[in-house]
C-alpha cells in the first residue's frame, strides 16, 4: 500500500520535475559552402538554479569538429508578485564541412540532471561556393579540448579502482586514465612501480590513445585509457596501488614531452573471516559450476571422464584444483583448460580420468569445492552430484584395447622445450637421396652388363669373339671413314689393319699369311665364294694404296670406302648383325 | 605419480604464462617453418587457451609431418576422448590398430631410407644371381632376389602412398564451437547432426561458402567453410 502511494506520488510529480527543463538544438545554416562554418547549438534551459554539465561534442559525418564555445544567461523576473528565475545554457559546436553533398545531422541524446532529452535531426546541404578563398582553419581556443595552442593546460593520470575495499584474494580492477585538456598525441608508458602485498595481471592495455570527453569538476577534459590492471591482494592492510610513470607528447607548434606520474592511491584489504571449510583451497570470487560425466556404463579396464566447469570472476590462478576423495578407482589429477581474461574472468574446465578397478557398481566419490564469496562475505561450497557407474566384465576387445593402449593418455602432455625449430627435412626432396638412388641404378646397370658379357664369354666363346671382332671392325671402319673424308692415303692402312684384325679375331686368320692364303683360309671356313673374291680384291686395293699411292686418286678412295662398307655389311650379315 | 602430474601441471602453467614464447611459436608458424615439435607445442598452447579445435588441427599437422610423433598422437587422442563427438569415432579392431601403429611408425623419411636400402639389397641380390656359378643350384639367390623385390616394392608403394597423403592430406578440423552438418549446400537445408569443436573430418569437396565433409562415422554433409580448417592449406579436390 505504501509502495503504491509512493509510486502514485512519483508519477504525479514527474511533470513537475520535468517542468522547466528544456533542451533545444539548432544550426546556423541549412545550406552552406565549403568555406563556411557550421554552428550546431544546444540550448539547455532550466527554471531555478541547476548545475548543467556540458554535453559532449556530437560527431557528424562529412564535418570536422573545430571547437566549442558556450554562454550562460540567468534571468530573474517577477510576474504577478511571483519571482521566477531561468537559466539558459548555450553550447555552440563549430564544424568545418569536408565535401559537397547532403548530410544528416542525427538526433543527439542530452542528459540533464540524470534525465535524457533528444534533440531533433537536421539535414544540411554543402555546396562548393562562389570563391575558394583560403579558409582560416583556426580552432576555437576558447574551449576546444583538441586545441593545440594552450600552454597552460593540464595533463595527469587519473586512477579508478573498482572498489576501495577488498578481501584477500578478491580481484580488483584498477584503471589508469590519461586526463588532458591539451593536445596529447601520444603517450609512452615507461615504468610501473609496485609496492607489494598483491599480485597483478594486465586486464586491458589499448595500443593507442582512444579519447572520450569527460567533465572533471565542471572542467572539460578528454581522457584515454592507458592500462587496466587486475590486482589480487595477498595481505591485509592498506595497500598502495601500482604507480605508473610515462611521457606524454604534447603538440604545441611542435612537440613537447611532459613527464607524468600517477598519484598515490590505496586499497584497503581485509582478511578472510574465520570458519573456512576444510575443502577451501583459497578460491575467492563469484563462481558457478557445471559438471558432466561422459558415460555411466563401461567395461572393466576402460576409463570415464568427469568434467567440472568453474566459471565466474575470481582468483583462478591462486587456488588449487579440487581432488576427488580416495576411492577404489584410479583417479587422475585434473587436467585444466582455461579460457580466462587476466586470470580472473572466464572459466576453467577440469577433466578427471577415472578407471574403476573392480566390476560391479562404482559410486563416484564426492568432489567438494569451497570458496569465499565477497559479495555475501560467506564461504560457499559446491558438491558434485552422486553418480553410480556400472562396470561390466572386461570383454576380449576391451582386454586387447587395454593391452594396446597400455600407455593411453590420461592427461595432456605438456609442451616440449625446444630452443630452436629447424625445418623438418624431407629426404624425398633432398638431392643426396636421389643421387644415391642414381648411383645404385648405375652400379646395377654396369654390374648387369658385365655379368651378361662374362656369361656370354663362358657359355659361347666363339660368339663372344665374333661380337668383339665386329666391334673392332666397326671401330676401324670409323677411323678409315674419317681418313677417306680427308682424302688421306692413310685410309688404306687403317682399312687393311681393321679388316685384318677382324678376320684374325673372328676366323683365326693369321696375320703373317699372304692375301691369297687369307682368302683360301676364309673359303675353308665356309665363307661364300663371292665374298672371298671381294675380300681378295679389297685387300689388293689396300696393298696398292699403301705401296703405290700415286696410282690412286681421291675418287678411288671414295669408291674403296663404299666397297669396304659393303664388305663389312656382308660379313655382318654372316654374323647375325654385329655391325 | 601424482607428484609427477603436479610437476607437469606446474610446467604447463609456467609455459602458458610465457606469452612471449607463445608469440614466438606463432611467428615461426606464420613464417613457414615446418616442424612437428613446433606444431605440437602450438597445439598444446591452443588447448591451454581453450581452443580444442585449433589444438587438434595442430596435433594433426604435427602428425602429418611426423606420423610417429607420439606426444601429438596421444594429445589428439586425449582431446578426442574429452570431445562430445567421441562416439563418432569407430573403435578399431586389434589387428587394424596394430597395422596402423606400424604404419604410423614408418614415417616418410624412415620409409624413404628403408626403400633405398631395400633397393640396394635388391640390386645386390640381382648381381649375386647374375654372377652365381652356372654349375650351382640357383634356388637360394633366386629366393633372396624374390624376397628383396617383394620387400622393396612393398616399401616403395607405402612410400608413394605416404608421400601422397602428406601432400594431399584431406583431413580437416572444426574450429567453431558447434555447427549443424547439413544435407546440402543450402544453409537452410535439412540438419543431419550437430558437430562440436575439435571433431576431425575428411574433406571431400571445397566450396566458396560451404565444404562437403565426411564425419568419423562416415556421414557426409555440408559445413560452413569458416567453421573448419584444413590440415594442409593447399588441398586439392
Amino acid at each position: 500500500m505504501r509502495k503504491s502511494l509512493y509510486l502514485a506520488l512519483l508519477i504525479l510529480s514527474l511533470p513537475l520535475l520535468l517542468n522547466g527543463q528544456k533542451v533545444k538544438a539548432s544550426v546556423n545554416k541549412f545550406t552552406l559552402t565549403l568555406n563556411d562554418i557550421l554552428e550546431y547549438t544546444i540550448e539547455i534551459s532550466t527554471e531555478g538554479k541547476m548545475k548543467v554539465a556540458e554535453p559532449p561534442a556530437p560527431s557528424f559525418n562529412g564535418f570536422r569538429y573545430n571547437g566549442i564555445r558556450s554562454s550562460h544567461v540567468y534571468n530573474t523576473s517577477i510576474i504577478n508578485g511571483k519571482i521566477q528565475s531561468q537559466n539558459v545554457y548555450n553550447y555552440y559546436y563549430r564544424y568545418i564541412p569536408l565535401a559537397e553533398g547532403k548530410y544528416q545531422l542525427p538526433s543527439q541524446k542530452v542528459n540533464v540532471s540524470g534525465k535524457s532529452f533528444n534533440t531533433p535531426a537536421f539535414e544540411v546541404t554543402v555546396i562548393k561556393g562562389v570563391s575558394q578563398a583560403p579558409r582560416a582553419d583556426r580552432e576555437d581556443s576558447y574551449y576546444s579540448p583538441w586545441s593545440g595552442n594552450r600552454l597552460d593546460g593540464e595533463t595527469y593520470f587519473g586512477i579508478e579502482s573498482e572498489r576501495s575495499r577488498a578481501y584477500i584474494g578478491q580481484p580488483v580492477i584498477v584503471s589508469y586514465y590519461l586526463y588532458t585538456d591539451q593536445s596529447v598525441r601520444s603517450f609512452n608508458l615507461e615504468d610501473e612501480r609496485d609496492f607489494g602485498g598483491y599480485g597483478k595481471s594486465i586486464y586491458e592495455q589499448p595500443q593507442s590513445l582512444d579519447y572520450e570527453v569527460v567533465n572533471v569538476n565542471g572542467r572539460r577534459f578528454q581522457r584515454a585509457l592507458i592500462k587496466r590492471i587486475a590486482i589480487l591482494p595477498n595481505q591485509a592492510g592498506k595497500l598502495q596501488l601500482p604507480e605508473l610513470r610515462g611521457t606524454a607528447r604534447v603538440f604545441n607548434f611542435g612537440y613537447l614531452n611532459k613527464e607524468i606520474v600517477s598519484s598515490n592511491k590505496y586499497l584497503e584489504v581485509i582478511a578472510l573471516p574465520a570458519g573456512a571449510p576444510k575443502s577451501f583451497l583459497g578460491a575467492v570470487g563469484s563462481f558457478q559450476f557445471t559438471e558432466d560425466l561422459n558415460t555411466k556404463e563401461i567395461s572393466l579396464g576402460e576409463a570415464i571422464t568427469y568434467q567440472l566447469r568453474i566459471s565466474g570472476k575470481g582468483n583462478f590462478n591462486h587456488f588449487s584444483n579440487p581432488q576427488f576423495a580416495t576411492s577404489s578407482a584410479q583417479i587422475s589429477s585434473p587436467v585444466a583448460m582455461d579460457r580466462l581474461n587476466a586470470g580472473i574472468d572466464g572459466y576453467r574446465k577440469l577433466y578427471y580420468t577415472i578407471i574403476p578397478s573392480e566390476k560391479g557398481s562404482y559410486a563416484l566419490p564426492a568432489l567438494v569445492f569451497s570458496w569465499f564469496d565477497p559479495s555475501t562475505a560467506t564461504y560457499k561450497s559446491f558438491q558434485s552430484k552422486p553418480a553410480t557407474i556400472k562396470v561390466s566384465s572386461a570383454n576380449v576387445m576391451s582386454y586387447h584395447a587395454g593391452l594396446w593402449k597400455g600407455g593411453a593418455p590420461k592427461t595432456l602432455k605438456p609442451m616440449r622445450l625446444r630452443h630452436h625449430y629447424p625445418q623438418q627435412p624431407n629426404y624425398l626432396k633432398s638431392w643426396w637421396y636421389w643421387a644415391l638412388l642414381a648411383l645404385i641404378v648405375i652400379c646395377l646397370s654396369l654390374a648387369i652388363y658385365r655379368a651378361k658379357t662374362e656369361k656370354e664369354r663362358l657359355l659361347n666363346p666363339a660368339k663372344y669373339l665374333s661380337k668383339r671382332a665386329g666391334g673392332n671392325l666397326k671401330r676401324y671402319l670409323q677411323e678409315a671413314e674419317q681418313a677417306a673424308k680427308e682424302h688421306s692415303m692413310d685410309f688404306y692402312y687403317l682399312a687393311e689393319r681393321g679388316f685384318q684384325d677382324f678376320l684374325s679375331e673372328k676366323y683365326g686368320v693369321a696375320r703373317g699369311l699372304s692375301n691369297a692364303e687369307k682368302v683360301e683360309f676364309l673359303a675353308e671356313k665356309g665363307i661364300p665364294q663371292d665374298l672371298c673374291q671381294k675380300t681378295a680384291i679389297f685387300l689388293e686395293r689396300c696393298a696398292l694404296g699403301r705401296y703405290s699411292p700415286e696410282a690412286l686418286d681421291a675418287d678411288s678412295i671414295q669408291q674403296d670406302l663404299i666397297n669396304l662398307r659393303l664388305l663389312a655389311g656382308a660379313f655382318a650379315k654372316l654374323n647375325g648383325g654385329t655391325s | 605419480m601424482k607428484r609427477i602430474l603436479l610437476i607437469l601441471m606446474l610446467l604447463l602453467a609456467f609455459i602458458a604464462l610465457n606469452a612471449s614464447e607463445w608469440e614466438k611459436l606463432l611467428e615461426l608458424d606464420t613464417s613457414g617453418v615446418q616442424n612437428a615439435d613446433l606444431y605440437y607445442n602450438i597445439g598444446v598452447g591452443y588447448w591451454q587457451d581453450g581452443q580444442s579445435g585449433m589444438a587438434n588441427l595442430y596435433f594433426l599437422r604435427a602428425l602429418n609431418l611426423d606420423s610417429n610423433h607420439r606426444a601429438a598422437k596421444e594429445n589428439l587422442e586425449y582431446v578426442i576422448e574429452l570431445s562430445p563427438d567421441k562416439s563418432l569415432y569407430p573403435q578399431r579392431q586389434f589387428l587394424v590398430s596394430a597395422f596402423w601403429q606400424f604404419y604410423d611408425f614408418l614415417t616418410l623419411n624412415r620409409l624413404a631410407l628403408i626403400s633405398l636400402v631395400l633397393f640396394a639389397l635388391f640390386a645386390a641380390a640381382w648381381v649375386w644371381l647374375l654372377n652365381y656359378p652356372l654349375e650351382k643350384e640357383r634356388g637360394l639367390p633366386e629366393l633372396v632376389l624374390g624376397i628383396m623385390l617383394f620387400l622393396f616394392l612393398g616399401s616403395a608403394s607405402l612410400l608413394g602412398i605416404k608421400a601422397y597423403r602428406r601432400a594431399y592430406n584431406n583431413k580437416a578440423v572444426m574450429i567453431s564451437q558447434q555447427e549443424f552438418l547439413r544435407q546440402s549446400i543450402q544453409s537452410d537445408s535439412e540438419k543431419l547432426m550437430m558437430l562440436h569443436e575439435g571433431v576431425v573430418l575428411e574433406l571431400i569437396r571445397t566450396g566458396k561458402e560451404s565444404h562437403l565433409v565426411r564425419t568419423p562415422d562416415g556421414v557426409k554433409g555440408w559445413l560452413p567453410a569458416a567453421s573448419i580448417r584444413m590440415v594442409t592449406e593447399t588441398h586439392t579436390n
